[in-house]
């Protein structure tokens, strides 16, 4: 069954016809061409997938595209202005935090969600952050560096503008 | 040439800034017009006779482009395996499967719900045949056979023996003997096994797919699909992770060719977790029976070594997991008297191949032996370890030399470090330390595709595009290789531009099969670019009205005639290259690099690697390095908890300091988890593997990283450019047996079988508790 549905992406309005079935992550690749956001498990286990909805964390892999209606999503190809990288982008290049790449936007998303929420983690909580991301190239120290640094460079938790229905709590999962 | 020089300076990895923007396109990321999606058939059986498969429901579903089986599609005896003796491998079989995953047929459809319906509307029919799991039951009288012309599932035997090993031991003050284990482990690639296939009318196959050897990839499907090698192209694409384990020619690749070609359409394979897990490749579970005899000044005088390795249903690439642990085994650790005796046993599981941690039950042998004996013969296990250290210039077993080692350096300097000897045996009950060292060697030898081929070709404006058959796959091969090119001809990396691991568009080269992209392909690149200097200064030279020896490059980039009264007339590299273009003679660089040893005076059969004397230098250079780890236990729970890792690297040279800190936290990282939580279990009933997902094959989370101190000893190597060798494996390779020794520091047992499980160390601790007790109560 094929339903229209109405949301944001990267401050971009879409209205799209999808399947019921279809999760975000499959719409946000195949429908909207936004590739950065990479499957990995499928399942929920490792964090590959990780958008933010709503100022939430989630995994795209578990949320079904239509529970996206009205919601303002970010993907790794927001955060950036232009070919001006975030500073939590900028940081993971400098720290050497990205190797193969592919855990990366769902790291950076993870850190994201993490500071706009706590601007000053502790290494533990930075952690915690990101204890749902799996990676099997880089190990973690890099990573756990590189957010301290965005940290540091970020001093204050830079704020997208949002609107609609967002910051209305139980959004998202996870 | 600038004054400042590239080497050793830490710069970030090229491509970096792409994926943190998502704009990197990796496989799956790649859509073709028209492209169809394929799907697999998979066996539900572990060992099981294909008696016929009827595909006529699901070509009859609207969307189905094409269906392809082994009977139909597989050219016959097309058979893959990286060496004739183990071509033992049907990538889409038409006999038997023989094991739970494989490949049975496939379908290429408009979308996937179209070629999921289709899969499932195949249908088989299989004469359901006994199977074996373990290399116990595979050896057995009467066990059912794997394959048929391979009598007791022996796959293949390996031996190397040098010296008398029996009688070394017979004389020698002391011999220590243990059996330790280590359990099937996955690579868990965080990238699904993704193949895209463009078949072309006029024969050519385009693939687009994972892999970190695409000259090997490229030569398994020549041999399988029976196509010139000029017809099939490798393109080059990041891809999420490797490790080994994107070494070999892929079936689904295969597949996705046969697809492709039959319906005339690219045909993209994308597994999902579980077909990865399952179908793709695991690393081998060993047992590894050593006697190790040692001298009363503690010298090891001999080592015999016996191992038995499941091979997994194939044994077309899982061979290499029988010889590498001797290039490991036998450097380490000097040894007048040395048998290393390998078998190969099929089981009905998960095919075995290469991964980046084959290495470390040898090492972790030794290391665990040190800390007993030195206990035995009263003398320090730092001593001990010294004493026994390889030194360079020595000669291994099978007559590679070691052309450098700091191996000792790295002991003492991680034993430093880690205030080993003020800790050792001190540190509260539940608390220990301990130290293993490790080493890998850089590259193994793979006859003419040992060495690698680099061109660089310059463009009339200076800048230049370097080719180089090596790939990336993230630990940073392609800003190393820039590094080095723009080293050598003194501009800068931004104008460099590397074409790498395009199998029609580059030389050969053996990819990230042996560590080799440091030691062979950078010293390749780096006789490319001496070779383009070389014409550069010729053209300077032409145009300045001397001879090229006359030519320097001055720190502006611009070539200047070398004795000149006041600032003189120069030239550009963009004036140079324009020049050249004019004269028909345009600048580039062409370097080749290959280890040439004569070592005619062994008998070497390098076509029957059986051979009980196969000898000769097979690896171009080793690179070493020791860890220690505090460990915390807990005796409630028996887990495991590593708190800190010092880690000492000795990778020669360190081109870049960022990219072999990076690669020095992959590897710990990886070790950490097969050490500690890594571990496969499959179904006795059905031969199903039940951990093939990341929520039942644990792997280490941000939460398990232990505190890291990385160290690198930068003592060069003679033959590594720059003096820089392998410098991501080797030195973590002691890791399980500086765990293992901390274990006992902390609670004292000894533990011989990786992982290193809550529930063993539980059992033996509850075991030493009685054993104290009875003790006591005899007492």
């Amino acid at each position: 069954m094929k339903q229209e549905m109405e949301f944001t992406v990267n401050g971009e309005h879409y209205t799209v016809r999808v399947d019921t079935r279809r999760t975000l992550l499959e719409v946000l690749r195949e429908t909207l061409g936004l590739t950065g956001t990479k499957e990995m498990c499928n399942k929920g286990d490792c964090g590959g997938c990780t958008v933010i909805m709503d100022g939430k964390p989630i995994l795209s892999c578990l949320t079904l595209a239509i529970e996206a209606q009205g919601k303002e999503i970010l993907t790794i190809e927001g955060l950036a202005d232009g070919y001006t990288l975030h500073p939590i982008q900028q940081a993971f290049v400098e720290s050497g935090a990205i190797q193969c790449g592919y855990c990366t936007p769902g790291f950076i998303m993870s850190a994201k969600a993490l500071l706009d929420r706590n601007p000053h983690p502790t290494e533990d909580q930075i952690k915690e952050g990101i204890a749902n991301n799996i990676c099997r190239c880089t190990g973690y120290v890099q990573i756990v560096e590189a957010i301290q640094a965005a940290a540091r460079t970020m001093k204050r938790p830079v704020k997208r503008p949002m609107k609609g229905p967002s910051r209305k709590p139980g959004g998202g999962k996870q | 040439m600038s004054a400042e020089t590239l080497i050793g300076k830490s710069i970030p990895r090229i491509g970096s800034v792409e994926k943190a923007l998502g704009r990197a396109r990796y496989t799956g990321d790649i859509i073709l017009p028209g492209m169809l999606y394929g799907k697999v058939l998979r066996s539900p059986h572990a060992h099981a006779r294909i008696v016929n498969i009827d595909t006529t429901k699901a070509e009859r579903i609207p969307g189905v482009k094409a269906v392809v089986t082994g009977i139909k599609d597989t050219p016959r005896g097309a058979l893959f395996g990286i060496i004739p003796h183990t071509r033992d491998h049907l990538l889409l079989p038409y006999d038997k499967v023989r094991y739970v995953g494989e490949e049975v047929a496939a379908v290429a459809a408009i979308d996937e719900d179209i070629a999921e319906e289709a899969v499932s509307a195949i249908k088989v029919e299989y004469e359901p045949l006994p199977f074996v799991l373990t290399w116990q039951d595979a050896m057995k009288e009467g066990a059912p056979l794997v394959h048929e012309h391979r009598a007791k599932n022996m796959a293949a035997h390996y031996l190397v023996h040098e010296g008398n090993v029996e009688e070394a031991l017979a004389r020698s003050h002391y011999v220590w003997e243990h059996e330790f284990t280590c359990e099937v482990a996955s690579h868990a690639l965080p990238e699904p096994f993704t193949a895209l296939c463009s078949f072309e009318p006029s024969g050519k196959y385009n693939f687009w797919m994972q892999t970190q050897c695409p000259f090997q990839v490229r030569q398994g499907l020549h041999n399988t699909m029976k196509v010139p090698l000029s017809d099939i192209r490798l393109h080059s694409v990041p891809m999420g992770g490797a490790h080994g384990g994107r070494s070999d020619t892929p079936p689904g690749a295969f597949i996705a060719g046969l697809l492709s070609r039959k319906a005339g359409k690219p045909v993209q394979i994308k597994f999902s977790r579980e077909e990865v897990e399952d179908a793709m490749r695991d690393k081998a579970a060993k047992v590894w029976r050593v006697k190790i005899g040692f001298a009363k000044d503690g010298a090891i005088t001999g080592r015999d070594i016996f191992m038995m390795l499941e091979c997994g249903a194939y044994a077309s690439s899982a061979i290499v997991e029988l010889w590498v642990p001797l290039l490991i085994d036998e450097v380490l650790w000097r040894s007048p008297a040395y048998r290393y005796d390998a078998h190969l046993v099929y089981t009905n599981k998960t095919i075995s191949s290469m991964m980046r941690t084959r290495a470390h039950v040898g090492p972790m042998s030794l290391d665990v032996a040190f800390d007993q004996v030195s206990k035995e013969l009263g003398i320090d296990p730092i001593e001990l370890r010294l004493k026994n250290a390889v030194l360079p210039n020595e000669v291994v077993p099978s007559k590679s030399i070691v052309t450098s080692t700091a191996l000792s350096e790295s002991i003492v300097m991680a034993a430093k470090k880690a205030k080993y000897s003020q800790k050792r045996g001190k540190l509260a009950y539940g608390r220990g330390i301990g130290i293993g060292s490790g080493n890998m060697q850089a590259m193994f030898y793979m006859g003419f595709r040992s060495g690698s081929t680099a061109f660089i070709k310059f463009n009339d404006d200076g800048s230049c595009t370097l080719f180089t058959g090596n790939c990336d796959l993230g630990q940073g091969n392609v800003t190393l290789h820039t590094q080095v090119a723009a080293e050598e001809l003194g501009i800068p990396m931004s104008t460099i531009k590397v074409c790498y691991g395009d199998t029609e568009l580059c030389y050969q080269d053996p990819g990230n099969y042996s560590m080799s992209a440091t030691v062979v392909s950078a010293n390749a690149v780096k006789k490319a670019a001496q070779d383009a200097r070389r014409r550069i200064l010729e053209t300077a030279g032409d145009l300045l009205d001397v001879s090229r020896e006359e030519v320097e490059q001055k720190e502006d980039g611009r070539y200047y005639v070398k004795r000149r009264i006041g600032k003189g007339t120069s030239v550009s590299l963009g004036d140079v290259c324009r020049s050249a273009f004019k004269r028909g003679k345009p600048v580039y660089g062409f370097g080749d690099y290959r280890a040439r040893i004569d070592y005619s005076d062994f008998s070497v059969d390098v076509k029957q690697p059986y051979n009980e004397k196969t000898y000769g230098q097979k690896v171009t250079a080793y690179s070493f390095g020791t860890t220690a780890v505090e460990v915390k236990v807990d005796t409630e729970t028996g887990q495991v908890t590593v708190t800190d890792i010092w880690a000492v690297n000795d990778c020669g040279t360190v081109l870049n300091p960022l990219l072999v800190r990076g690669q020095m936290h992959a590897q710990l990282s990886f070790m950490l988890g097969q050490g500690l939580y890594e571990t496969n279990v499959w179904d006795e009933k059905t031969g199903r593997k039940l951990t093939s997902t990341y929520r039942t094959y644990k792997v280490p989370t941000a939460n398990e990283t232990p505190r890291i101190e990385t160290y690198t000893l930068g003592i060069p190597d003679p033959d590594g450019p720059y003096g820089a060798k392998e410098g991501s494996l080797g030195f973590g390779c002691g890791l399980h047996g500086a765990i293992a020794n901390a274990i006992y520091d902390a609670v004292g047992i000894r533990v011989y079988d990786v992982p290193f499980k809550p529930e063993t160390i539980l059992k033996l601790l509850k075991e030493k508790e009685a054993k104290e007790k009875r003790k006591k109560n005899s007492g």
